[in-house]
């Protein structure tokens, strides 16, 4: 369980550091927005699945 | 040396480098600086 828990919150960080420096990007390209609009919403839907994924598997590991 | 400075340490320089990575990308793809 405690590696679930480390990967789950590995990927949590990966995923937060791409929407970090991935939305500002495609926000201020020329066209970015109408090309990149379906990456970037997975992108947020992964990033709350992980949220909440991190959180209950955090209450089996402590 | 301890492995939690070291991930620690990793931790703050991707925080530190995204900002500038931002600016790089969009100076690189023609954004709207």
């Amino acid at each position: 369980m405690l590696l679930i828990f480390q990967l789950a919150l590995f990927a949590f960080i990966v995923v937060s550091f791409l929407l970090v420096v991935g939305v500002p990007v495609v926000l201020a390209t020329p066209e970015g927005w109408a090309e990149n609009k379906s990456t970037v919403f997975s992108g947020i839907g992964i990033w709350f699945l992980l949220v909440f994924l991190v959180g209950i598997l955090n209450s089996f590991v402590v | 040396m301890n492995l939690e400075i070291v991930f620690q340490l990793t931790a703050l320089l991707f925080v530190v480098a995204a900002g500038p990575l931002v600016i790089v990308l969009l100076a690189s793809r023609g954004g709207n600086l």
